[in-house]
């Protein structure tokens, strides 16, 4: 039954991003347009990155791919909320058997495909326009490992959309903290170039565990690197999703008690 | 059964219901009547399980309360606007846990009410469509207990009298808000809330 309305969000997920050949192309050009830049940036300043192990178009390629699944996470659900509680859908929802908690569970992860979908996207035209050359099994992890810190950016995702129930703000700081995290992961520069204090904390970034790990593994090509890095992204995962879990919980009662009288600002 | 026992709901300075307790029993109807403000809305919304009380207790007599439940609420439009019709009532059956029905065999008991509607986009639909298809969401599975937010406003005169009988003739618990006299009261045990909240 559960996985019938994944199958339908899926399909909802697909409407959606969809609607017109358009915004599909939008993407697809934006996409483009970024590893440009990128592109003609590295062969700029290419000798400044010489140890970094790999180009700079190579470096801030693979935090494109990696960070992309945990970015949309991160900010899906508080989206997501929000125009649900502009139509009312979301009240509405707290009348169905399904839980709150399982219905964002499930719509996040029909989000993936549409993540898959990008990535491919994003290293063909690399690979197709930009030189970028990759082993079918960097390509492969990629596309795959970043599913492993699904329920750690789910439950940021969460914890963020409960913030704004109780408090019917926040919606824009959860994108500015989205680049903080972004950025201070080490995406677009390396950390060692940041002062220390600043680098104590990046290195508390669960956006810099996952990135590390798999640039690591670009270059030496070794699995057992990313094995490692599953265990501190599963702890991640598992303090992250009891927080948000009870903090969604308390949040939930909070809008349940106050549903008439709070003015969420959209 | 859903019994409402010592209800205080309060919005702030607003004290909505105070002390309030009601018993609605199974396989009967009930017709929620009262001035704006009264506090319609609020008390269907607390028995479909949306707004919680600040004190008192609601007693659900089901276990599976909301997966028998069906709820046309007043808010015609909390659908999935990039959807159809159909698909929005597909994908409602799934979260009602109700995915096993066999929804084209279940319109047929609506062949009398144009659905043509169904096959368009929610996002183009007029009001009278839009409240169409929030009967039908919360009609279609055959719902043990029925509520109803104002259930014929905006419907054209056929939908109005074809509605106004399924609600009137529906084999369970019924339990509509409504200002208009479009129902036949006798079918009805009547419940009328008072502006002062007594």
């Amino acid at each position: 039954m559960l996985n019938l309305l994944l199958l339908r969000f899926i399909y909802l997920d697909y409407k959606r991003f969809n609607s017109s050949w358009i915004v599909f192309a939008g993407q697809i050009l934006a996409s483009f347009v970024s590893l440009f830049v990128y592109f003609y940036t590295s062969k700029a300043f290419g000798s400044q990155f010489s140890n970094l192990g790999m180009d700079y178009f190579t470096f801030v390629l693979t935090a494109e791919v990696t960070l992309y699944l945990g970015g949309m996470l991160f900010v899906f659900p508080l989206d997501q909320s929000r125009q649900w509680i502009q139509n009312g859908l979301f009240a509405y929802m707290l009348s169905l058997p399904q839980s709150i908690y399982r219905i964002f569970l499930m719509r996040s992860l029909a989000l993936i495909p549409r993540c898959f979908f990008f990535v491919i996207i994003q290293l063909t035209i690399a690979i197709l326009f930009f030189d970028l050359s990759i082993t079918l099994k960097t390509f492969g992890v990629l596309l795959i490992y970043p599913l492993f810190s699904f329920l750690l950016f789910f439950s940021l995702g969460i914890f963020s959309m409960s913030l704004f129930l109780l408090t019917g703000r926040g919606g824009a700081s959860v994108g500015y903290l989205n680049t903080i995290l972004a950025v201070f992961s080490g995406a677009y520069f390396p950390l060692t170039v940041l002062p220390d204090w600043l680098r104590v904390i990046g290195s508390f970034n669960p956006y810099g565990t996952l990135l590390n790990a798999v640039r690591k593994f670009v270059v030496d090509q070794n699995l057992i690197i990313l094995f490692d890095s599953l265990i501190p992204i599963l702890l991640w995962s598992i303090a992250l999703s009891a927080i948000s879990w009870v903090f969604l919980r308390f949040a939930l009662v909070n809008y349940r008690k106050n549903l008439k009288r709070f003015t969420y600002s959209m | 059964m859903v019994h409402l026992e010592s209800i205080t709901k309060t919005f702030g300075s607003e004290v909505v219901f105070k002390d309030f307790s009601y018993t609605f029993l199974n396989n009967e109807k009930f017709l929620i009547k009262g001035p704006n403000g009264s506090g319609k809305t609020t008390l269907l919304e607390m028995l479909a399980s949306i707004v919680i009380p600040c004190s008192g207790d609601i007693i659900f007599g089901l276990d599976n309360y909301k997966t028998e439940l069906g709820f046309a609420s007043s808010n015609i439009d909390s659908f999935f606007p990039e959807l159809t019709g159909y698909e929005n009532l597909k994908i409602f059956l799934s979260l009602r846990n109700k995915s096993n029905i066999d929804l084209d065999t279940k319109l047929l008991d609506y062949s009398d009410v144009d659905l043509l509607f169904l096959q368009k986009k929610f996002l183009v639909y007029s009001k009278g469509m839009k409240q169409k298809l929030n009967l039908l969401r919360a009609l279609i599975h055959d719902p043990l207990v029925l509520i109803c937010d104002e259930p014929l406003e905006h419907l054209d005169v056929d939908s109005k009298k074809f509605f106004s009988q399924k609600l009137s003739r529906y084999p369970h618990m019924v339990i509509l808000a409504s200002h208009l006299n479009d129902f036949d009261q006798s079918e009805f045990k009547i419940l009328t809330l008072k502006q002062d909240h007594a």
